[in-house]
């Protein structure tokens, strides 16, 4: 079984990382894809709130993290592994992946490496690109823009974009719609995964139905990128 | 147990009679003495409210409390039947936050029978909108509902009828003149004018107007519970 790793990032902060990585654990537990997730945001971990039990908190600057994610992967029954990475590290964490040849593992295919980089509505959201490019020549590389904070990416204008993609091979985009702000407040009330506050009958109707036609969008984002079969190649079939 | 009606009353079009045809129903059901919840849309200037100050809950759909407290109302809280009027500014916005969060799949899930009663104008916009919704809701019970008060077909009314995509249908006869006026005046309750002794100064003459167009609007109402409670008897549901 090839291991898979999604890496969750983004150099700025408040661009919705761990909102992406707990809607792409609830669409691999959807499509029946073990998986298991690491946030870094050490030592208070926002992603492990939502998902305890697939969920450890780490330091990826720390050897003894490092060896905790990486180690274990070919060793680990689970198929995917999803690391929300904490906001401003996601260009030290590619760098670390690199020192400890976690890239030369992708490049030989004994690892598939997804990266979802998530992307904010400003113009300074793109400046991060050309800083992760280098990294990324194996890798999997989708951009996720996330309204789920705004409704419009209103700086994007589509040559300053293009601008921008010159250095860097993409796989995909992905959009992240906006979430209803009271169903979104709900769910962090509750802390429980999105797919959970959809499943239970306590609370709201209308906040269910919003977070499970959101979670639905999102899913066939994640569909058109085809991130189950990359994870799980067999499903293609 | 039988399911409880949920009844959508909308139209798409203002001034067709979708207020009228949502008091009537209260009327009929308050009359039959049911529990009873009512919803008004038109938070800008309530009319419903008026009449049912006790049962009937203004919401504003543009807002998600408003959202909450009618979608969530509709088929939670303690089961009675319910009555919703959409005015026509809300009808997209109530069917698309429908569509979204799965409404009427919800409502028939937890034991509501909903019944969209759908008010045409007469067009055949109003057929096409009516044949969206049949699309998009093919199992939910639909009525078309016709005000002959204000929309006046004539000999063109059966074939009107019949191109909607239902055979259940409300014709709600023209009421005229001085019956009109005690109907609309903002003290009437049609169902105490059935079981209380009428004011001395009504007219015999508009009481009687009111009696016999009442009648053969409840009647409709009647007919059309029957064919519910048929159509949802258990022995005759198939396997």
């Amino acid at each position: 079984m090839k291991p898979a790793v999604i890496l969750v990032g983004a150099d700025k902060g408040g661009v919705g990382k761990t909102t992406i990585s707990r809607a792409v654990l609830d669409y691999l537990a959807a499509k029946g894809i073990s998986a298991r997730a690491f946030d870094t945001e050490s030592p208070r971990g926002a992603l492990h709130r939502f998902h305890p039990h697939e969920t450890n908190i780490v330091d990826i600057t720390e050897t003894a993290d490092q060896m905790k994610i990486l180690d274990t992967l070919s060793g680990s029954s689970v198929r995917a592994t999803v690391i929300d990475v904490r906001a401003g590290q996601m260009s030290e964490t590619l760098r670390v992946l690199e020192d400890v040849g976690f890239l030369d593992a992708v490049k030989d295919g004994q690892i598939t490496f997804i990266v979802v980089h998530v992307l904010g509505p400003s113009v300074s959201s793109l400046g991060e690109i050309a800083e992760i490019a280098p990294f990324m020549d194996d890798a999997h590389y989708f951009l996720a823009k996330n309204h789920i904070n705004d409704t419009t990416f209103f700086e994007w204008d589509p040559q300053t974009y293009a601008s921008y993609f010159g250095d860097v091979k993409c796989a995909g985009e992905i959009t992240i719609p906006k979430l209803d702000e009271m169903a979104y407040e709900q769910v962090e009330l509750n802390g429980v995964p999105f797919a959970s506050f959809i499943a239970g009958k306590q609370g709201s109707f209308v906040l269910r139905g919003y977070v499970r036609t959101w979670l639905r969008n999102i899913s066939s984002e994640l569909d058109v990128i085809g991130l189950h079969t990359l994870v799980s190649p067999e499903l293609r079939r | 147990m039988s399911r409880i009606p949920a009844y959508i009353v909308c139209s798409p079009f203002a001034r067709c009679g979708s207020t009228t045809i949502a008091r009537l129903l209260a009327d009929f059901h308050l009359l039959e003495q049911r529990e009873l919840t009512l919803f008004e849309t038109n938070s800008q200037s309530p009319v419903l409210e008026n009449w049912f100050p006790d049962i009937c809950n203004v919401v504003d759909l543009m807002t998600t409390r408003g959202q909450m407290d009618l979608f969530d109302q509709m088929i939670f809280a303690e089961p009675q039947t319910r009555i919703a009027e959409i005015c026509s500014g809300y009808y997209r916005a109530f069917f698309m936050q429908a569509r979204e969060i799965g409404f009427f799949e919800e409502a028939e899930s937890r034991g509501y029978h909903p019944v969209i009663v759908f008010v045409s104008n007469g067009s055949h916009i109003s057929v096409e909108a009516m044949t969206t919704l049949h699309a998009l809701w093919p199992s939910v019970t639909k009525v078309v509902a016709i005000n002959e008060g204000l929309v006046r077909l004539g000999k063109n009314l059966h074939d009107h009828l019949a191109a909607f995509p239902t055979e259940l249908s409300f014709q709600i006869p023209a009421l005229e003149g001085l019956p009109r006026r005690e109907f609309e005046a903002p003290d009437f309750s049609i169902s105490n004018f059935f079981v209380s002794t009428p004011p001395d100064d009504m007219s015999l003459v508009v009481r009687a107007d009111l009696r016999n167009w009442m009648r053969r609007v409840f009647t409709q109402f009647h007919s059309h519970e029957l064919r519910m409670a048929f159509d949802n008897a258990r022995y005759l549901m198939r396997a």
